[in-house]
């Protein structure tokens, strides 16, 4: 026969596979896993794809790991460890083709030894992703999760206390300040909730998501939320109601450092301000796109921060240090250090990969976590930005 | 290349969809869904009717098959005489093969807008056209009766609602069940053994079957956002198919009437003669001149029945 029923049967086949094979590629999880860390100025916390490493500070020996049996599934929340014992969420998995849900679970360890022992763990409390590192409380754990809650679990056992349910996803660790949690939400929402039972004190909507912790500075009886809407807010801490604002260039991904009545962010486009924590006042600016922001502020053209800022800056002994991703064609990141008082330069340094994560500073080093292949850790010395070591956690 | 001409403009189109019509993603999906099949009309118009017409020569063809077995050089000539190229029955694969990008295309972008995580969220503020304020559309609303659009569906209905619309949609667009349909109603027994005999017959039975099966699993692990872009599609495509084949029902219908007025001798000299007409149309052309050639014959009956009552 000329046509033959082979071929075309052949061709149905192929073309299967070819989908099967597109498809099931394009299942595969996502390539970028960053690597973030938590400190107690001791020892460092890391979480880097399926594992989570205690590494002592000074000596960056590894104290405990935490390897997940499910090698599919990650950590992206850095724990929080407080007197032995470590909470931390991680970032689901898929149980297998047949049970395609996302199990997330929530885990208090006891890491007070040279392993890391499971205490309790709970795949009950949550649907989505935990992004936001939890946070511990005389004896009460508090988890954000991407499927809209705060959980407060306790600690000694993963017991649920109580849940308060925002209407979108909560990526922001909460910021505790006698007896109340503040939360920023991606829902546009900042919360004040009761710790005691998570009843909702005040709620206020700004006009951006936010993925950045609350930053509260009890002297000016203000709470700070940065967002994507491209400004950071002050908000009474009684009532929630907004004290000033200050405009960004771009989206505030993180956190702000505040020291010494002043308030230091960056934004994706690179820039980086100084604002007075009492009443919003810009007192310099930096950055390749800064200079049209605000007239009449202090400028500091001769820096370029390549590179959007999504960590929280650090500041120690009147320097600010700020983490970029840095250039996108080389794909490295930048580590810049900043006079607080001023903006001026005093050190700028390439890192081997783009910086997502906040910098800790540790001793005299100020130490990065990045998805290299050259080391996950690298420790830069504060007063020249040369790098000190680097530390690659071992495999799982 | 794949990000340029496929996951930007897809995540564009969406948060555009999505900020135009007052942030709710089901409705951008839906919206999105329509026009990708109103795009690959013409060209799933164009492969049903090749099929259908392919499938009703398909006894000349195996009679010159039989008949020139031996000499495929003249089983060549016979085929271009009546209108058939082998070749251009692949074409059946197009439309499947031209949806695959969107297909691929929407996974990734669905797990970008819907993914919810830091680094999904990264990489769509480096993928946002200038145009597109994505300030004012965070959060993107995901949830869906009782489901994650990210996610898969944790109850499994929309697997299932996958492989039902997708086996109804190939049992309605496939040209073997129109072919047993006829079989039946003209009591032809020999419909089975004839699409065994008939390899483009055997695909399409076997392309019935498996895909939805293939696509109804797939979606175990898919995002629900994606399965019900397919159970979407699939309703579309029943919907186009029920009509191209009430079309080409009526189109039968004509050209078996203008023979019954041939047979009277009301018509001798009207209408195109089907041997004619598939002799003159090549099937790859689709039905277009013979809708043409139908219509305009249909008309000229009436014409003709008209001055006869007269």
């Amino acid at each position: 026969m000329f046509i033959a029923k082979r071929p075309y049967s052949r061709l149905t086949i192929l073309l299967l596979l070819l989908a099967t094979l597109v498809l099931t590629s394009c299942g595969a999880p996502l390539a970028e896993n960053w690597p973030r860390m938590s400190t107690d100025v001791q020892n460092f916390y890391v979480v880097y794809g399926p594992g989570i490493f205690g590494i002592e500070a000074e000596s960056q020996d590894l104290l405990w790991n935490y390897q997940s049996e499910n090698a599919s599934l990650f950590f992206y929340a850095p724990p929080s460890v407080q007197n032995g014992r470590a909470i931390v969420g991680d970032f689901g998995a898929a149980q297998g083709f047949f049970s395609p849900q996302t199990i997330v679970s929530v885990y208090g360890l006891d890491v007070s030894g040279n392993a890391a022992e499971v205490l309790w763990s709970r795949d009950d409390l949550a649907k989505d992703r935990i992004v936001a590192g939890p946070l511990q409380i005389d004896g009460v754990a508090y988890v954000a999760t991407s499927d809209n809650l705060l959980l407060a679990l306790d600690a000694e056992t993963g017991d649920e206390l109580w849940r308060f349910a925002a209407d979108f996803s909560i990526w922001a660790q909460p910021t505790y300040h006698e007896g109340a949690l503040y939360i920023a939400s991606l829902d546009r929402h900042l919360y004040k909730i009761n710790a005691a039972d998570g009843s909702e004190l005040w709620a206020v909507e700004l006009s951006g998501a936010m993925s950045a912790q609350p930053v509260v500075n009890p002297d000016e009886n203000l709470v700070y939320a940065a967002s994507y809407d491209r400004e950071v807010h002050a908000l009474d801490m009684d009532t929630g109601a907004e004290v000033w604002s200050v405009p960004a260039t771009d989206w505030v991904w993180s956190a702000p450092a505040l020291a010494d009545g002043t308030l230091y962010f960056g934004d994706s486009s690179g820039n980086v301000f100084a604002v007075n924590a009492a009443d919003g006042e810009i007192l310099w600016q930096s950055g390749v796109h800064a200079m049209n922001v605000v007239e009449g502020v202090v400028q500091n053209p001769p820096l370029e921060i390549k590179g959007a800022i999504q960590a929280s800056p650090v500041v120690q002994d009147d320097v600010v240090y700020f983490a970029s991703l840095g250039n996108e064609e080389s794909e490295e990141g930048l580590l810049v250090a900043l006079r607080a008082t001023t903006g001026e330069e005093l050190w700028q340094t390439t890192t081997p990969a783009p910086l997502f994560s906040d910098p800790v500073i540790v001793g005299d080093v100020i130490v990065v976590a990045m998805q290299s292949e050259v080391g996950v850790l690298q420790g830069y010395d504060l007063e020249t930005g040369q790098q000190e070591w680097t530390y690659q956690p071992p495999e799982s | 290349m794949w990000d340029l001409l496929i996951i930007n403009p897809i995540t564009n189109a969406l948060l555009w969809l999505y900020a135009v019509l007052g942030n709710n993603f089901i409705l951008s999906l839906t919206v999105f869904t329509v026009i990708t099949r109103i795009l690959m009309l013409p060209l799933n118009l164009r492969q049903q009717r090749s099929m259908v017409k392919t499938q009703e020569m398909q006894p000349q063809i195996r009679a010159i098959q039989q008949k020139y077995k031996d000499n495929p050089q003249k089983m060549q000539e016979e085929f271009q005489k009546i209108g058939y190229n082998p070749a251009e029955s692949l074409s059946g694969c197009l439309p499947l093969l031209a949806t695959m990008p969107i297909l691929f295309g929407l996974f990734q972008v669905l797990r970008l807008i819907l993914g919810s995580t830091p680094q999904t969220l990264f990489e769509l503020t480096q993928r946002v056209y200038p145009g597109i304020n994505l300030t004012n559309l965070l959060p993107i609303e995901s949830n869906f009766l009782w489901m994650n659009l990210g996610q898969p569906d944790p109850y499994y209905i929309l697997p299932i609602l996958v492989f039902v619309t997708m086996f109804v949609q190939t049992k309605f667009t496939s040209p073997s069940t129109a072919k047993k349909d006829d079989d039946k109603s003209k009591g032809n027994k020999k419909g089975g053994k004839d699409k065994q005999d008939d390899p483009t017959a055997a695909m399409t039975q076997s392309m019935q079957y498996t895909m939805p099966i293939m696509f109804g699993f797939f979606s175990l692990s898919f995002q629900a956002g994606l399965s019900i872009y397919f159970v979407l599609s699939n309703l579309i495509g029943i919907g186009q198919g029920l009509y191209t084949r009430r079309i080409m029902e009526a189109e039968k219908e004509a050209l078996a009437r203008e023979k019954e007025l041939k047979a009277m001798g009301m018509n001798g000299d009207v209408g195109i003669p089907e041997a004619e007409m598939t002799k003159n149309e090549p099937v790859s052309s689709g039905n277009s001149k013979a809708t043409q050639g139908s219509r305009k014959s249909r008309s000229q009956s009436k014409r003709k029945r008209r001055s006869a009552k007269r």
